[in-house]
């Protein structure tokens, strides 16, 4: 039977990628392990080399056609196999990457790539939808549009979306020239509720929430999540905790709601008072987990170790800190969760947030005069940030604990956190 | 028409008898200028010189030169797509035809109308017509003309027995009635609507018989002798012109080929045609005249051969002439 | 205006659109002998929509001929005419009838100037009455100026106010072509001011009737006048609606809409006739195949009439063509103001 030969993710944040060069044409015989093709990534080029040996068939896509993640490029016929007529009306495949959530096949999500799986042509009408002036716009700033996300009619980029990639780009202009802020969104498709901001911890990025944000999305909910200052595609250093909420507060612009909530994660959710404290006017809420700013201790060494990764045996070791369930991380993921931290972004960070052992940053001030609701959650089983820190927190503030949860609640209680969120939110 | 003409030659019918040596000529002329342009573009066609069809008028030549001779210059006329005849008879150049059949800048609409458009406005051609009936009630608003601006100009109407089953035909008699206009109705009725027998096409047997409707005249005359239709037409012009208003001439002909170029005949049998064929306008004319001793072969022969020499010339000019320029398309769209 | 009594351009006063249409008709045979009307019931009677009125009077019946109901007949008539030096204004008692007389439009004044290489022109003027409101029903309330408007050879235009209505018809009957002249029945009664001295418009020039920067909406005939009025609307909502008449569909101003287009980066057409295959779909296509289409920040709308014969019942007859609350919620759901 036929094997698809996909897109890969092979990267966390990855979305998309494009063929650089084809190394086999349709017809050729191939085994398993020869290159296939090379692929652009927003970082690199990637051989991507057979998984079955076969006849290659129905080259669907030509080089540098930027195509969605899992996408169908072409097939690996077997022996005896002669077209690819029952593979057309076969069901879309799902994808392999281990580290997604089942909901995240969900078409509701903003990431249909089993939809673009099944549509096996090089139209790439459903992978960016702009209108005619905003594709000037981006043309002219020299903006990838594909890294900008539509809020339009059927997610289409409007000329407001570019100009507010602009303003972020303009509003950041001086830290090292080619600053901005990326930004993933995941829009609802059903009746609108509203939106939520969800912000990343240290040495994460905005992709840790695809699970958490596809489902907010199909409960209504448009989701913004940036990558933060020294983070992910984010291309501004963040040589202190200020640059990281400067950073946020940039991100702010970027949502196309007046008023959303805002949940924030570990050093994220530090980075969210600060941020909220200085635009009340926005948020209607904050959800902080695993607060990062309210206590002293923390596992110094976990943030050290993160700061300066650069073997994916420690990384491995390390992200099993993060979580009670034990989480299957890929060594594509962990080569390239490797490879991102191997840049040494956050080294200077790092020791500004920890410093002799201990927690540097103090944000319960500003915790006290929000004056918005405010909800606290831990999880019991938090290696990093010990939940009893719940116990500093202003008395204003309503704490909750997780039983079965780590420090990345998210990932060890995804339906719990949803369930709250959505309750908060509907509130 | 005068009684002292037809004196003059009593062994004469007085359709002849009353036309000068010179008319008899220049009918005769016109009429062989006619039939030898529309041979001599046949010919052009089957040589892959001539783009598009056309509709030719041989056998029907005395309906044009009769009504048309009687014509003055300043009046006008609207034709149809089978309308060779008309032009030359109202004084087109073959060689300005020849190259506009060639679709050629020189020729009378720069290539842009070939031969079912021939026009000369300014001679008082007012066109011929690819729309069957099409010049019915132009013909009308040209004589409605000439009457608001007090001219005395008359137009004929040239129409097929086709045409006479357009709504076109009666909207625009009845109009030309009521306003006593200056036309001249002229129904060539050739028998066929392209393949449609005029029997079995109209109620009636002569289209004439349908001026009655219009409480004009109405004449069925033998469209294949051209003193009589000249005849006919010399009266009907004088009313017209007099402003007592239209009439209805039905000139009972025959189209010796087909419809069009590509008519494979399958509607009508060889016998007819050559039954028609021996019916020759233009021989019944010169044979008569022959036959009375009036004028001698040489006089024709004469004509015949100057003709000959004409279309040698005018095809050499058509051939010879520049094609329109592409770059030029959309001009005279709009004046 | 009043200290400068000789300056006749300035004398305005307030005219019906049939009166400004009737003025233009008798200024314009006044001034050239060559000028005459034909049409059905449109001596003693006045016209079908009294819009001739008493010009019977003032130039006779030769000059305002009353004709039989052949509409075939008087337009080849008029073809005719037009052909041998007048210069005739062609009524057609409704727009709907212009399908009888469409032979002699389309197959012989539209294409005798080209077929004839130039040699020969049809300074005709067909005017007509059109559109829907009045209960007329299927036969009697068409808009069929888009026809016309797909044929090389005419030109075709549609006033929308009494100023207008003078203006371009003098310009029509000055021009060497045959132009379609198409009015709108609800419009007859409308007042606006009128110059009394002859005026021209030029055909093929459209007109921006309000300046805005949110959303371009062009319309044509009476929807003009509703865009307008759906743009003060708009306006009261904070959206500055610019709103162009377009007054020719052939020749059309395209560069006046993709200026504006340019400006506002959203564009509606509002047009009466049935909305498929019609202006709307040429305005939408010259957009998008224009340097304006970069400007372009959302689909372009087209409301057009429904795709059905035009009903008597006035409530169904209102609901089968565009209307001015239809116009003000397409430029809400453009600029996406009804959404959140």
């Amino acid at each position: 039977m036929a094997t698809e030969i996909i897109l890969p993710r092979v990267d966390m944040a990855m979305e998309s990628g494009s063929v650089a060069r084809w190394a086999v044409k349709n017809g050729d015989a191939v085994k398993t392990g020869d290159l296939v093709f090379e692929m652009n990534t927003d970082k690199s080029v990637m051989e991507v080399e057979a998984t079955a040996s076969g006849t290659i068939a129905g080259i669907a896509v030509d080089e540098g056609v930027e195509m969605p993640v899992g996408a169908v490029l072409a097939y690996i016929l077997a022996a005896g196999e002669t077209d690819l007529t029952s593979k057309i009306a076969a069901p879309a495949p799902s994808l392999p990457t281990p580290d997604k959530a089942p909901e995240q096949t969900d078409s509701t999500s903003n990431h249909s790539a089993v939809e673009h799986a099944v549509a096996s042509s090089a139209d790439d009408e459903n992978q960016l939808r702009a209108t005619p002036l905003a594709r000037q716009l981006a043309r002219e700033a020299g903006i990838k549009i594909a890294t900008v996300q539509g809020t339009g009619p059927l997610s289409r980029i409007e000329a407001g979306d570019i100009k507010r990639e602009l303003s972020v780009m303009e509003s950041s202009k001086g830290d090292a020239g080619q600053s901005r802020i990326k930004m993933r969104r995941w829009l609802t498709e059903t009746k609108r509720r509203g939106a939520i901001m969800l912000v990343h911890g240290f040495g994460s990025n905005g992709a840790t929430w695809e699970a958490l944000s596809g489902a907010l999305a199909r409960n209504g909910f448009d989701v913004y999540a940036p990558d933060l200052a020294g983070h992910g595609d984010t291309a501004i250093n963040a040589d202190n905790f200020d640059a990281v909420v400067s950073s946020l507060e940039n991100a702010f612009t970027l949502v196309g709601y007046d008023r959303f909530h805002l949940v924030g994660h570990s050093m994220g959710a530090a980075a969210v008072v600060l941020a909220a404290s200085r635009n009340r006017q926005r948020i209607t809420r904050l959800t902080l987990l695993a607060p990062f700013g309210v206590g002293p201790e923390i596992d110094s060494e976990f943030i050290a170790g993160i700061a300066h990764a650069n073997k994916p045996g420690a990384i491995a070791e390390l992200l099993q800190l993060l979580t009670v369930r034990s989480v299957p991380y890929s060594s594509k993921q962990l080569l390239a969760i490797t490879k991102e931290l191997g840049r040494g972004r956050l080294t200077t960070l790092a020791s500004q947030l920890v410093n002799d052992g201990k927690q540097a940053i103090d944000i319960r001030t500003e915790l006290a005069n929000l004056p918005c609701p405010v909800d606290v959650v831990f999880g019991i089983g938090d290696k990093i940030i010990p939940w009893y820190h719940a116990a500093n927190l202003p008395h204003r503030v309503a704490a909750r604990f997780v039983a079965d949860a780590g420090h990345m609640l998210h990932v060890d209680e995804l339906p719990v956190l949803t369930d709250l969120l959505a309750k908060h939110l509907a509130d | 028409m005068s009684s002292s003409v037809e004196a003059l030659r009593p062994n004469q019918r007085p359709e002849l008898a009353n036309l000068s040596d010179d008319t008899i000529l220049e009918s005769y002329r016109a009429m062989k200028l006619i039939r030898r342009f529309e041979e001599r573009a046949e010919e052009s066609y089957m040589r892959g010189f001539i783009h598009g069809t056309m509709h030719l008028s041989i056998g029907q030549e005395a309906s044009a030169v009769g009504v048309v001779g009687a014509l003055r210059a300043s009046d006008t006329l609207t034709s149809t797509h089978r309308g060779h005849g008309h032009s030359i008879a109202k004084g087109a150049d073959p060689a300005l035809m020849f190259a506009e059949f060639f679709g050629k800048q020189t020729g009378y609409c720069g290539g842009r109308g070939g031969s079912m458009h021939i026009a000369d406005v300014e001679s008082g051609n007012l066109g011929a017509n690819g729309i069957v009936g099409g010049g019915l009630p132009i013909a009308v608003g040209a004589a409605l003309s000439a009457k608001m601006r007090k001219s005395d100009q008359v137009c004929v109407c040239f129409f097929g027995d086709g045409a006479s089953n357009e709504g076109a035909f009666h909207e625009a008699l009845n109009m030309a009635s009521i306003w006593r206009l200056p036309v001249v109705f002229v129904c060539e009725n050739n028998k066929y609507g392209m393949s449609m027998d005029i029997a079995r096409s109209s109620a009636v047997p002569d289209i004439a018989q349908r001026a009655v409707s219009y409480a004009m005249p109405g004449i069925s005359v033998d469209g294949n002798d051209v003193a009589a239709v000249r005849a006919v037409a010399e009266t009907a012009i004088a009313r017209a012109r007099a402003g007592e208003g239209p009439s209805l001439i039905e000139c009972k002909t025959y189209r010796i080929r087909g419809h069009s170029k590509s008519d494979r005949n399958f509607y009508r049998t060889k016998e007819e045609i050559e039954e028609w064929r021996g019916r020759c306008p233009i021989e019944r004319l010169r044979n008569e005249v022959l036959g009375l001793g009036r004028l001698s072969a040489d006089r024709f022969d004469a004509i015949d051969a100057a003709i000959e020499v004409e279309m040698e010339v005018a095809i050499e000019f058509a051939k010879a002439s520049p094609n329109p320029d592409p770059a030029r398309l959309t001009e005279d769209v709009y004046a | 205006m009043l200290d400068k009594p000789k300056d006749m351009i300035n004398q305005v006063r307030e005219l019906t659109y049939a009166e400004a249409i009737r003025e233009a008709m008798g200024q314009a045979m006044e001034a050239d002998p060559t000028v005459f009307i034909l049409g059905e019931d449109i001596g003693t009677y006045g016209g079908a929509f009294g819009v001739t009125g008493d010009l019977i009077h003032r130039f006779g019946a030769e000059r305002v001929i009353d004709t039989p109901i052949a509409e075939l007949g008087i337009a080849g008539a008029a073809v005719g005419a037009a052909l041998t030096g007048m210069r005739p204004i062609l009524e057609l008692q409704f727009s709907d009838f212009v399908t009888l007389a469409a032979e002699q439009i389309v197959n012989q004044a539209a294409k005798i100037r080209f077929m004839f290489g130039g040699k020969a022109s049809v300074p005709l003027v067909v005017r007509m009455p059109s559109g829907s409101g009045t209960g007329a029903a299927a036969q009697h309330s068409q808009s069929l100026e888009a026809w016309f408007g797909h044929i090389p050879g005419l030109k075709v235009v549609q006033p929308s106010t009494p100023y207008d209505a003078k203006g371009l018809l003098l310009a029509a009957i000055d021009d060497p072509n045959p132009v379609l002249f198409f009015e709108h029945k609800l419009l007859y009664k409308m007042k606006g001011a009128v110059p009394i001295e002859p005026y021209r418009i030029t055909i093929g020039q459209a007109v921006v009737r309000r300046a805005g920067t949110d959303v371009t909406i062009v319309g044509t005939s009476i929807m003009a006048v509703r865009a307008l009025a759906a743009a003060e609307q708009l306006a009261a909502q904070g959206i500055e609606a610019e709103v162009i008449d377009l007054r020719s569909i052939r020749p059309m101003d395209t560069e006046t809409i993709f200026r504006s287009v340019r400006k506002t980066s959203r564009l509606i057409v509002v047009y009466e006739g049935v909305k498929t295959l019609g202006v709307g779909a040429e305005i939408s296509a010259a957009v998008a195949e224009s340097d304006a289409f970069d400007f372009l920040d959302a689909p372009i709308m087209r409301l057009g009439g429904q795709e059905v014969p035009l009903p008597y019942n006035p409530v169904l007859e209102k609901a089968a063509v565009p209307q001015e609350d239809d116009i003000v919620a397409a430029a809400l759901n453009l600029l996406r103001k009804d959404r959140r």
